[in-house]
């Protein structure tokens, strides 16, 4: 099976050159096969949003390779960057949420829009995505006019519109309750075992989590244990994260 | 500990600040300028005819005043927006709303004195320059112009400490409005979508409707009455702005959004943005658009009044300029005089009764003379010389009324004491009188305002003028001294509508961007998620350049209508009102333009800040 994700020899310090430097991420070595689902988890400040970042081409690491579908995305210039972004990622970040001033028709359409695509291939594509995430009634709205849990579903959507390789999540139920939360990563699975998309994402809560294949616990900028689901119920699979955290957190 | 944090808050945000101080700096500039002028009795006096040109003066600064106010408060406004989060963030960690309000009083006192210290300082160093630029533009030399005159200062001091004063109040009452969740949240107030309903439509057609009105109104202004035409103009040019900016734009903006065109790229984005937008943006860019067709009406209107002065001077008499007893060194500035029509000799004789003429020679050097028009229509052509010879002269024709009226110019040159007893007698009769003859030369030259022409013809005006003191009222014939009496006479008005019009222009501008760039920080987050789904850094560019430069086009385009039709409106009282709209739309686009570009740089600078 090939590599989506490979990273090698990892590190992150920011302030390089100030007097505290941090050293934020430590020489990580990580490989997501493709239409794996995987989770990051790991407590507060060890290093999982930087670590998203940084495979997310947002932040430049100090020094080692991101691999993203054998390419090695810090050899690419911002143009060349952007234009990789649009083709081959989706992205359900919660601080980059929708756009305000499009409907939801038009935010889901914006990475086709970007991409030039024609007006009927666009038309197409939101209207099946719609339907997969039941939005379909929602598509002349405004974000103002939708729930939490809808806008999630929107963002979702659009990351998912362009048929990217690999979507990238930073608790992409942060702020939902459980039975959004629920429906959303039901939604998730779905995306990756229909559609054969990866998906990597950051989360804190081992329910989301449990929906994954795999996990990684950060502790202090370093990959510390890896928890695999195999053949487990979702159920059981929940129950070994929680005491994993427990033995984890003393 | 507050001391220091504001101090600590100018040293490293002095890069947004920077344009907050640029524009600060320039309005006290302008508005010391025109204090030292207005004050300088000494130069007012004694550079224009009028008196009233001293309440001229005060009316332009109160509306420098005025304007300058409105600037401030978007200006402080931008300041508090880029601070605001910091404060929210204090108070949570125990500060007071009375400290905030110290804390944002003392970052607008500190701003407030050290701009107007260099603002004043900038002022007097632009107020020499704008002497030296009149002088250069005027071609005249300017008495008791002063770059410091101390009630001017005083009067600069004053106003802007009432005007910090008063934004401090209104800041105080900003912040004891607010609460710490207001603050920090601030940027992420959900702005609503505005939506086309069927009213909107109906109001955004009438107000296209009215707009497209007062431009034929403004076109046959001149059929109707005046009073009652401008009236009509005026009411219909500012309702239909208005509601052509608040739902006839829109309108437009939803009809591209339908249309296929928009599905490319960003466009669809760009289109959002603007809805978004324009409904925040109605009233400062109808007030924009007035007040950018206002100045760049009024400053045409000056360079239009301006640059016809040569042409007017040209219909006012068929020669350039009399010498009346000419010396050797003023024939030998004759011969020297480029581009000569015709140079012409006569003798005379000042009788105690009266300024006689030899008639015979008229027969070979005939007199020029104009034909005088009927038609009160106001003409740029320059009339055809015609020549009058001694019977033409003597005739009882028209052409002799029109021949006549020249030698009496030069006889009132000539006897300033006892005007209007030229008399033409035969050679025997110009004999007889045993008074000396003596001789007047005319001259007309193709161009008077070349450089080496003018300035031959302003050393021969000046030896006339100090030679025959009777002169100096009623200036020497020809069109050179009409040329520079009418410049002395409009020279104050068309400096003042100069520096009122950048002023305005300046101000207006950076009222935009500050308006424009008080959204950058709530745009940043949406920008940020174009980049991350596959904008290149060029796309989110040439998105926020599109964006913002619809903005700005706005208020530029209809401001253009707005004046080319106005303009009409002068075609009764001046020649041509439109000679000067080249010259000041290039003076006044390219300040706008150069505000435009400004503002998408801060704005990319914004949007790029982490
Ligand atoms: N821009 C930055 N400059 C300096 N240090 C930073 C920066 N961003 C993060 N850090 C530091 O790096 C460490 C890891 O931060 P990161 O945001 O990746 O943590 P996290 O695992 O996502 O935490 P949380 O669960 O709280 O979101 C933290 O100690 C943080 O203080
Ligand atoms: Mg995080």
């Amino acid at each position: 099976m090939k590599n989506i994700v490979n990273v090698k020899n990892l590190n992150l310090t920011y302030n390089a050159n100030s007097i505290k430097p941090y050293h934020a991420l430590k020489d990580i070595n990580l490989q997501v096969t493709e239409g794996d689902f995987v989770a990051i988890m790991g407590p507060s400040g060890s290093g999982k949003s930087s670590f998203l970042n940084v495979l997310a081409s947002l932040q430049a690491p100090s020094s080692g390779s991101v691999l993203i579908d054998e390419q090695n995305i810090w050899q690419l210039n911002a143009n060349q960057l952007a234009k990789f972004r649009g083709q081959k990622l989706g992205f359900i970040f919660q601080e980059y949420n929708l756009i305000e001033s499009l409907s939801v028709a038009d935010n889901i359409a914006l990475p086709l829009s970007l991409a030039k695509a024609k007006h009927t291939t666009i038309t197409d594509a939101v209207n099946q995505v719609a339907t997969l995430l039941h939005l379909k009634d929602q598509l002349k709205k405004f974000p103002n006019e939708l729930s939490g849990g809808q806008k999630q579903r929107v963002a979702a959507a659009r990351a998912l519109v362009h048929q990217p390789k690999l979507i990238f999540g930073d608790e992409p139920t942060g702020a939902l309750d459980s039975a959004n939360a629920r429906e959303m990563m039901n939604y998730l699975n779905k995306i990756n075992i229909e559609q054969h998309i990866s998906i990597l994402m950051v989360t804190h809560d081992a329910f989301s989590a449990s929906f994954a294949n795999k996990i990684h616990f950060l502790s202090d900028g370093q990959i510390v244990q890896t928890l695999e689901r195999s053949n487990q119920s979702r159920e059981t699979f929940y129950r070994a994260i929680l005491d994993f955290l427990g033995t984890f957190e003393e | 500990m507050l001391t220091k944090i504001a101090a600590q808050t100018i040293k490293t945000k002095w890069k947004d600040l920077l344009i907050l101080f640029a524009g600060l700096i320039i309005s006290i500039a302008i508005f010391y300028m025109f204090s030292t002028v207005a004050n300088n009795k000494a130069f007012l006096t004694a550079n224009t005819s009028i008196k009233a040109i001293v309440v001229i003066f005060i009316v332009g600064e109160i509306l420098l005043g005025l304007i300058t106010f409105i600037y401030l408060n978007f200006a402080n406004r931008f300041l508090v927006q880029l601070r605001q989060r910091e404060y929210g963030l204090l108070m949570m960690f125990g500060a007071n709303k009375a400290n905030i309000s110290r804390l944002l009083f003392m970052e607008t006192f500190f701003l407030g004195v050290i701009s107007l210290i260099i603002g004043t300082i900038v002022g007097a160093g632009l107020t020499g320059f704008a002497g030296q630029f009149l002088q250069q533009m005027l071609g005249l030399t300017l008495a008791h112009w002063q770059m410091f005159n101390i009630t001017g200062f005083l009067v600069t001091v004053v106003y802007f400490v009432i005007v910090f004063s008063l934004n401090g109040i209104i800041n105080q009452i900003y912040i004891s409005r607010s609460n710490i969740n207001t603050l920090l949240r601030a940027e992420q107030t959900a702005e609503k979508m505005p939506k086309p309903g069927f009213f909107n439509i109906i109001v955004g057609i009438i107000g296209i409707l009215l707009l497209i009105l007062s431009f034929i109104v403004m076109q046959h202004i001149l059929k109707i009455s005046i009073l009652l035409g401008l009236i009509l103009a005026l009411s219909l040019n500012v309702s239909g702005t208005f509601l052509t900016i608040r739902s006839g734009l829109a309108l437009v903006l939803n009809l591209i959004k339908q249309s296929k065109f928009s599905a490319v790229g960003l466009r669809n984005f760009t289109l959002g943005q603007l809805t978004f937008r324009l409904k925040a943006f109605e009233r400062i860019l109808t007030v924009v658009t007035l007040l950018f067709a206002l100045a760049l009406g009024a400053l045409t209107v000056g360079r239009s009044f301006q640059m016809s002065l040569p042409i007017i001077a040209q219909q006012s008499s068929p020669f350039t300029i009399s010498i009346i007893q000419p010396t050797v060194q003023e024939k030998q500035l004759i011969s020297q005089l480029k581009g000569v029509e015709f140079v012409k000799s006569y003798q005379y004789k000042l009788t105690n009764k009266a300024l006689i003429w030899s008639g015979k020679q008229f027969n070979q050097e005939p007199l020029p003379f104009y034909h005088v028009k009927n038609s009160t229509n106001f003409s740029t052509a320059i009339p055809k010389v015609h020549f009058a010879d001694e019977q033409m002269l003597q005739s009882k024709q028209q052409t002799n009324f029109e021949a006549n009226a020249i030698l009496s110019d030069l006889a009132n040159g000539i006897n300033t004491n006892n005007p209007n007893q030229s008399i033409i007698v035969n050679e025997q009769q110009f004999k007889k009188s045993t008074t000396v003859a003596q001789q007047i030369i005319i001259v007309r030259v193709k161009n008077m305002e070349s450089n080496h022409n003018a300035n031959m013809l302003a050393k021969l005006q000046a030896g006339q003028l100090k030679r025959f003191s009777g002169l100096k009222e009623r200036g020497v014939s020809g069109t050179f001294g009409f040329l520079t009496l009418a410049k002395g006479f409009s020279g104050g008005l068309e400096f003042m509508g100069f520096f009122l019009a950048i002023a305005f222009l300046v101000m207006l501008a950076s009222t935009l961007m500050f308006k424009v760039l008080t959204n950058a920080n709530v745009d940043r987050r949406r920008y940020n998620i174009l980049m991350m789904i596959g904008a290149t850094p060029i796309e989110r560019l040439r998105a926020n350049a599109t964006e913002i430069g619809i903005v700005f086009a706005i208020p530029l385009i209809i401001g253009i209508i707005d004046v080319v039709y106005g303009l009409k409106f002068f075609k009764n009282i001046m020649a041509d009102p439109y000679l000067g709209f080249q010259s000041s739309l290039l003076l006044i686009g390219s300040l706008y333009i150069v505000y435009y570009i400004l503002t998408v740089f801060i704005y990319q600078r914004i949007l790029k800040k982490h």
